[in-house]
């Protein structure tokens, strides 16, 4: 997929920390949504600037999560920067979306 | 003298309005072990951490395969054949010893792997996690991917610090072998005998910059070094 993209064991690890916190994320926004009176399959739609936060949410998330394992280090050392696991969960949570879309659609 | 295969030149770096380097230069000859010696709070980590890109500098550039620039990313370094060993912090939480040496593998190829790991004597904790291991372990673990990984460069950060004798020994025997491979390899730490035993090069690393003293033995006759670092101790000569 990606040059120096992370080792198997380490790429699922990212995958998993990334859906966990995206469906985390789109859970809560949805319910929360529903206080203002927003239906709550309403509130699974698609936004760009709700990608967008989340998107970045994820990431951020992720980072400290792979820093807190000390992951980042090691996997710099493996070639893989930070710019490529941005762009793997920016991939990840396009597809989710995308998914949620279809999903919504029926 | 061997070729220069990696240099950081005229680095500065401040925190918070309170200097730490001014004008502090690092580097590594191929088939050398470079020291760079200095006490607690001296910038010696901070000046690692600049140089293998995990810190950007406030001013100062790396050279490395031909190119020099002000900011690099550790990726892109290791990329290109440089490999950093934090102190006791390579090693991810959670994840075998054997992982590691996996992902390694994966990426740069398994020519070194048997050799790494049997002379560290690693075999019985290649299937332990990383966060059971002792300090001395880890160690042994992060100079077995080292070796395994064979890189141009290697920079490891107070790599003898803690750590037992005989484990000293074993990672310094490693260092050796990836120097006589013409890697390049830089180095730290507070504990002097053992660095002045095993290296080629030292650099002191001293109100913000750092000193060329030569090979041990010169650095041994530096009045300076001596006195401000040293101390009256019996260094043999």
């Amino acid at each position: 997929m990606l040059t120096f993209s992370p080792p198997s064991p380490f790429l699922g690890s990212i995958v998993v920390r990334t859906v966990l916190v995206w469906a985390f994320l789109r859970f809560m926004t949805a319910a929360l949504g529903t206080f203002a009176e927003i239906p709550f399959l309403e509130g699974l739609a698609f936004s760009p600037l709700r990608f967008l936060w989340i998107t970045a949410f994820v990431a951020g998330a992720v980072f400290a999560d792979l820093r807190l394992h000390r992951e980042n280090v090691f996997l710099a050392n493996l070639g893989v920067s930070l710019w490529q696991i941005l762009g793997l969960i920016t991939l990840l949570c396009g597809g989710f979306e995308f998914l949620l879309w279809a999903w919504i659609r029926g | 003298m061997g070729p220069v295969l990696f240099r950081a030149e005229g680095i500065g770096k401040s925190f918070g309005g309170r200097t730490v380097l001014s004008s502090a230069a690092l580097w590594g000859e191929a088939g050398r072990i470079t020291t760079l010696l200095g006490r607690n709070g001296s910038g010696k980590t901070t000046l690692f951490r600049i140089a293998c890109g995990v810190l950007w500098a406030d001013h100062g550039v790396i050279a490395f395969n031909g190119e020099v620039r002000e900011r690099v990313t550790l990726a892109r370094l290791a990329r290109g054949g440089l490999m950093y060993v934090p102190q006791n912090q390579l090693l991810c939480r959670g994840r075998s010893v054997r992982a590691h040496f996996s992902a390694l593998t994966s990426r740069f190829g398994a020519e070194h792997l048997e050799e790494a790991i049997e002379s560290l004597r690693i075999e019985s904790l290649m299937d332990r996690r990383s966060d059971v291991l002792s300090g001395g372990e880890r160690m042994r673990v992060s100079a077995a991917l080292a070796l395994a990984r064979s890189p141009s460069v290697l920079l490891i950060d107070e790599p003898l610090v803690g750590i037992a004798p005989l484990d000293q020994e074993l990672v310094g025997k490693a260092l050796r072998t990836l120097a006589e491979r013409s890697s390049a390899v830089i180095t730290s730490g507070h504990d002097a005998r053992a660095l002045l035993a095993l290296s080629d090069i030292i650099l002191w690393s001293a109100a913000g910059t750092s000193h060329y003293l030569g090979s041990p033995a010169e650095a041994l006759q530096h009045h300076q070094f001596r006195r401000e670092y040293l101390g009256p101790g019996d260094w043999g000569n």
